[in-house]
């Protein structure tokens, strides 16, 4: 490890300590590019990224990212840590060849780190979803964005925003002029999920037809779910329960009536009967004696009877309203390659196999064959329903259901509770965050996040006191809300949902506020032209992911096709040069929809960055190996 | 029908008890040989019987009325004697403890049969609650009970496959990527001729297992493979189907830590230790060489099986990363011995490699050592090759580094000596692993360029291989800037090398999420709080120790 130190080193080692002496600009340089301040960046930006990975395990990837990855303060250290790389090879300076390895690694991250902000500042990320035969332009960013149309001018205007960074409080509300007009729009709270609630309210049209609240519920899933339904047409009386079963409001419930059900039953004198049935079993139990001689046959009510088996064979014998018909029998009953046999004609194992045809109660028309479903319709006092709960084609259960009951529906522990009903009822919904008890993960996933925002005249109340901006929001429930003239100083306060418009209104006056993610127009058009999904060898699970799109220049309107499979991504241009510099649309392959064949989602990469971060990579790689092996050989 | 006779089949299991011909006839090479399609892919009978035995029981053999049965012996028997009552023998596992108690099973029972699991409702309850939460969210990850019951209710549905027979296709579909058919299946559109003679052979293969007959037995399952072979001359060429057998039977990575291990007891007890160069190598120094070489064979010759059988380097998996790195460790000791010899290297990797290949041989249920296809982002063998075995390269230098350091503590605590060039060896070993982590760590953000369609975003995976190599890189400055000698370079080695267990292991098997998902899984938690624990005591001793024995160093110069 030690080497003998040359006069010439002496002299350069000499020169350093002499220039730190005396040049205030090498002290600093010194100090910027000391060890310490290096094991204090490494210690501390590896312990930000530990705590940020446990973060992300505990709550979320945006928690993660907001508190530290994406964080003004990360940022700024790893600005430092860019300082500090630098600072360090001017430490060394004059260089010598044994610094070479150690100049390289040091710029290499350097330009990784450039890259990397290069990237974030003029590129993009984002994601498009393309659906067979569809040109898109248009691709959904990570971006999150306010777009405001302002009464003055009718003129969008989009503001890149995001309410979970900027987490907009009572205390630090965010605050937006609207331009054209005196209005300014105040942000004060934000959640990352916010849910609409529907109701109903009573409508004086006799137009509007009846409606009711029905709440679903499922405590073992953690479940609850709001449904309301109206007579206006098919669509809005039926709610389908995530494809599992089928929710309905009628006008009034279909009157069961009979049908006849097959059932087979294999019966053996020494062991349990094998029963086979379509929907509802017949509670009839038939036993065989020993011999297989003597047949005999009790009823649900546990009367029985006794027949010969030889005269019962091929004939029908009623039982109650059921008809009983043997139809096989095997003395010596074994199963041979998995089909019933005799293996002699002793009684060894008796077995026989009877049918049962009996009637029962069914509604009609005949549903999915084993679909379950509630049926309701509504009384006359608009305080209780009449339900059906059924599966298939037979009713299981019926009866009238009063307000706020539960009733156990009998699918897993799901209940349905009737919340309100009426007469003549529109549905309105309102918006409101998530409770933040809810533990299930699919509540959340489903909810899309907002902030809650109102309108305020600037002038007016500048004019006034300050209590708009009044740190207590006790004081702005108090404050007079009204001028002298009548008008308001600020407007009813309202969450603004993420990808839908929310009008806020003051003084006649209308803002849409829309919030969401951006949609980037490129200077192209890409189609899907085909999507398959080969699998794994005699199963269902996919091996890969084969996109064939279409990239059309909206200009110059030149064609480019391209293959976008796993780990190979098609770009656009895709040219040499557009590859090499990142100055490039890529796509990749992200999402399927497993129920849709024609639809496929790509991630799509705009990085101007690339370069550097190509360069300093490569730089990285090469300078440690130099560092550690190349070497003078004595 | 087939719903009804099922039903009988389970109706017949009240009235008698297993009788099975199991273990009695030696099973023929042809039928370890022949081709069977399950999991996506087509593997040879023997390593279909052996994997499903231990999906099923988390065992290669089982006691069947009395006997010792091979997993292929027992598979067969439920093949080719469906009428047996097996579903009230005890073959399915059910290990987690805190399931028995709710379930009310015996604790220290581990194997229960199907009838007790088909009518324990709470099991029922659970498996029912395990599915609605997952078609709730198809990405939330089941813990606890649910998963546990889940995976039950897994084995007991391949129970169930097993029973009626769907599991065994094994007859070919010459369309590539198709489905192949069970024998009754195909039966049902093959031509009369066909069948016929199908019909024939497999009666006559159930009566010569019956019969005990080895002969009747070979000539039915050859009837059997040329009507096959009329479908599908080849569908896995033979030497891999032989050559997989083989790589099943012989265990090669089981050799290889038996002589790892005896290297090791030899080395340890070598007078030669720490000699540079001598002229005439010891008797015994040359027997350790030959175990060394002959373990190192073994492995590579395993690891080299596996990449002919499986197409693709041998980093797929937990159990794959595992014996890669111990293969990793012992290559870079004998490389290092190859210019700087002395034993010390060898000795450092032994250990580790021995562990490692140990719990990968005796924990199948945590790191499971079957070849399966691989999710779509990981099917390219250059980003493969490059990216992974990089990485997982730069982890055994690490380990290496750690063994060397564990070698330089255990000589402080016992022996109260320090050797100097054994802090140079740590340096150098670290300085690969340095190296390697950089490298691959920077190769993995270039493949997410083009996988994922971005360099870098934080993902838990890449961002503790970040971690990894900060703290690494704090420990080399340190050592630069003169804040630690050897031995915080010793300390510093093995509290390092947790990180690399967190990046290797924790990410994929306690935080659980991220886009590394392939790679998770759960089980062993309590081996590697173990360790994490060992290690600790181990470093607090001889932080300790050090301390004391500065102390009286300074003492007697005053």
């Amino acid at each position: 490890m030690k080497t003998e130190i040359t006069p010439e080193q002496k002299s350069r080692s000499a020169l350093i300590k002499e220039r730190q002496k005396n040049s205030l600009f090498w002290q600093v340089v010194h100090l910027l590019g000391s060890l310490q301040l290096a094991l204090i960046l490494l210690a501390t930006i590896a312990l930000a990224c530990a705590i940020a990975t446990l973060t992300e395990s505990r709550y979320d990837t945006q928690t993660a990212q907001t508190a530290i990855y994406k964080a003004p303060w990360f940022m700024a250290w790893l600005t430092v840590l860019c300082i500090n790389l630098f600072a360090v090879t001017l430490t060394r300076w004059p260089w010598e060849r044994k610094h070479v390895g150690f100049i390289i690694t040091h710029y290499g991250i350097i330009a990784l780190l450039i890259g990397a902000m290069i990237g974030m500042s003029r590129g993009f990320e984002g994601n498009v979803t393309l659906h067979r035969g569809t040109p898109v332009t248009k691709i959904t960013t990570r971006q999150s964005v306010i777009q405001i149309e302002s009464p003055a001018d009718s003129y969008l205007y989009l503001l890149p925003y995001d309410a979970a960074i900027t987490r907009p409080s009572i205390k630090h509300p965010t605050k937006l002029s609207i331009p054209g007009t005196d209005l300014q729009l105040i942000i004060d709270d934000w959640s990352n999920h916010l849910e609409q609630q529907p109701f109903l309210q009573a409508s004086n049209s006799p137009k509007v037809p009846a409606a009711l609240l029905l709440a679903l519920e499922s405590k073992m899933l953690h479940q609850k779910q709001i449904v309301p339904l109206t007579l206006a047409d098919t669509a809005s009386a039926t709610f389908d329960f995530f494809g599992l079963a089928t929710v309905q409001l009628l006008p009034t419930l279909p009157e069961p009536h009979s049908r006849t059900h097959r059932e087979s039953q294999i019966v053996a004198a020494k062991f349990a009967p094998v029963i086979v049935t379509e929907d509802q079993p017949s509670d009839i139990h038939i036993m065989l004696s020993d011999d297989g001689n003597l047949v005999t046959v009790a009823n649900s009510e546990g009367t029985s009877a006794s027949y010969s088996r030889a005269d019962l064979m091929h004939q029908k014998l009623p039982i109650g309203s059921a008809t009983i018909e043997i139809k096989e029998y095997w003395p010596d009953f074994k199963l041979v390659n998995g089909k019933p046999t005799t293996l002699s004609q002793q009684a060894k194992n008796p077995a026989l196999r009877a049918e049962i045809l009996f009637p029962s109660t069914t509604a009609e028309p005949p549903a999915k064959k084993t679909t379950p479903w509630l049926r309701m319709a509504l009384n006359q006092d608009f305080k209780s329903i009449q339900y059906q709960l059924g599966r298939g084609s037979s009713i299981q259960k019926s009866g009238t259901l009063a307000l706020n009951t539960p009733l156990p529906l009998g699918w897993a522990d799901w209940q349905g509770t009737l919340l309100a009903a009426g007469p003549h009822e529109e549905i309105t919904y309102t918006v409101t965050p998530l409770p933040k008890t809810t533990d299930m993960k699919s509540d959340r996933s489903s909810a899309p996040p907002g902030f809650h925002a109102y309108l305020i005249d600037r002038q007016r109340s500048s004019s006034h006191h300050s209590f708009i901006f009044g740190s207590d929001p006790k004081i702005n429930e108090l404050a007079p809300k009204l001028a002298n003239d009548g008008t308001d100083f600020f407007g009813n306060s309202q969450w603004v949902m993420s990808g839908s418009v929310t009008p806020l209104t003051l003084n006649q006056q209308m803002v849409r506020v829309a919030y969401g993610l951006e949609l980037k127009s490129v200077p192209f058009s890409i189609e899907l032209l085909h999507f398959e999904v080969p699998r794994d060898e005699g199963t269902e699970t996919p091996s890969d992911f084969r996109a064939t799109v279409r990239f059309q220049d909206l200009k110059t309107g030149a064609i480019r096709e391209g293959l976008i499979h796993m780990n190979h991504p098609a770009s656009f241009p895709g040219t040499f040069l557009a590859n090499l510099t990142g100055i490039n649309y890529k796509f990749s392959q992200a999402e399927w929809n497993p129920r849709d064949l024609d639809e496929t989602t790509l991630q799509v990469l705009y990085d101007p960055g690339w370069l550097f971060k190509w360069i300093g990579s490569l730089a990285i790689c090469i300078g440690i190996a130099m560092m550690f092996y190349w070497k003078k050989r004595k | 029908m087939k719903k009804l006779i099922k039903k009988i089949v389970a109706g017949l299991f009240f009235v008698t008890a297993v009788q099975s011909h199991a273990a009695l006839m030696q099973i023929p090479s042809s039928l370890e040989e022949l081709p069977i399609q399950e999991s996506g892919r087509r593997k040879p009978y023997l390593i279909f019987a052996e994997e499903t035995l231990r999906t099923l029981s988390g065992q290669m053999s089982l006691i069947v009325a009395g006997k010792k049965t091979s997993a292929v012996d027992l598979i067969t028997a439920l093949w080719l004697e469906p009428e047996q009552p097996w579903a009230m023998e005890t073959f399915i596992l059910v290990s987690y403890g805190p399931l028995k108690t709710t379930l009310g099973l015996p604790l220290k029972q581990k194997l229960f049969s199907y009838d007790a699991l088909r009518h324990n409702s709470g099991l029922l309850t659970l498996i029912d609650q395990a599915g609605k939460a997952r078609r709730a969210d198809p990405s939330h990850r089941l813990e606890g009970l649910l998963k546990e019951a889940a995976d039950v209710g897994m084995r007991m549905a391949l129970f169930e496959e097993i029973q009626d027979g769907s599991l065994f296709r094994i007859v070919p579909n010459a369309q590539p990527g198709a489905r192949w058919s069970t024998l009754g299946e195909w039966e049902q559109t093959a031509p009369s001729q066909e069948r016929e003679k199908a019909q024939q052979a497999f009666a006559r293969l159930q009566q010569a297992w019956l019969q005990n007959s080895s002969s009747l037995f070979l000539q039915s399952l050859t009837e059997l493979q040329q009507l096959f072979q009329n479908i599908d001359p080849q569908p896995v060429p033979h030497w891999k189907l032989q050559l997989e057998v083989f790589y099943q039977k012989f265990h090669p990575f089981r050799w290889a830590w038996i002589f790892y291990a005896l290297a090791g007891i030899l080395f340890f007890f070598s007078p030669d230790l720490g000699k540079k160069e001598h002229k005439k190598k010891s008797l015994l120094e040359r027997l350790s060489w030959l175990f060394i070489g002959s373990g190192f064979f073994f492995q590579a010759a395993g690891l080299a099986a596996r990449i002919l059988i499986a197409g693709r380097p041998p980093v797929t998996n937990m159990y794959e990363v595992v014996i890669w790195v111990a293969f990793g460790t012992v290559f870079f000791a004998l490389l290092f011995e190859s210019f700087l010899h002395g034993g010390f290297f060898i000795l450092g990797a032994i250990p580790f490699a021995v562990v490692s290949l140990i719990l990968a041989d005796s924990q199948p249920m945590i790191l499971n050592p079957s070849i399966n296809p691989l999710v779509p982002v990981l099917r390219d063998n250059f980003w493969l090759t490059i990216h992974v075995l990089t990485i997982t390269l730069s982890y055994a230098a690490f380990a290496l580094a750690l063994g060397i350091a564990h070698l330089i503590l255990i000589r402080l605590l016992l022996k109260h000596q320090s050797l100097p060039i054994l802090y140079n060896y740590l340096y150098r070993t670290l300085q690969v692993g340095v190296l390697l982590l950089a490298v691959g760590t920077i190769l993995g953000g270039v493949w997410a360029n083009y996988s994922w369609g971005r360099f870098w975003d934080w993902d838990p995976k890449e961002t503790w291989a970040l971690i990894t190599l900060l703290i690494y890189l704090f420990l080399l400055h340190g050592r630069i800037a003169g804040r630690w000698g050897g031995f915080g370079l010793t300390i510093g080695s093995i509290l390092a090398f947790l990180s690399v267990l967190m990046a290797c292991y924790g990410v994929n098997f306690v935080l659980g999420t991220g886009l590394h998902s392939y790679g998770f899984s759960t089980g062993g938690f309590s081996y590697v709080l173990g360790f994490v624990g060992l290690e600790v005591t181990l470093v607090a001793t001889a932080i300790f120790k050090h301390k004391k024995h500065k102390k009286k160093i300074k003492e007697k110069e005053n």
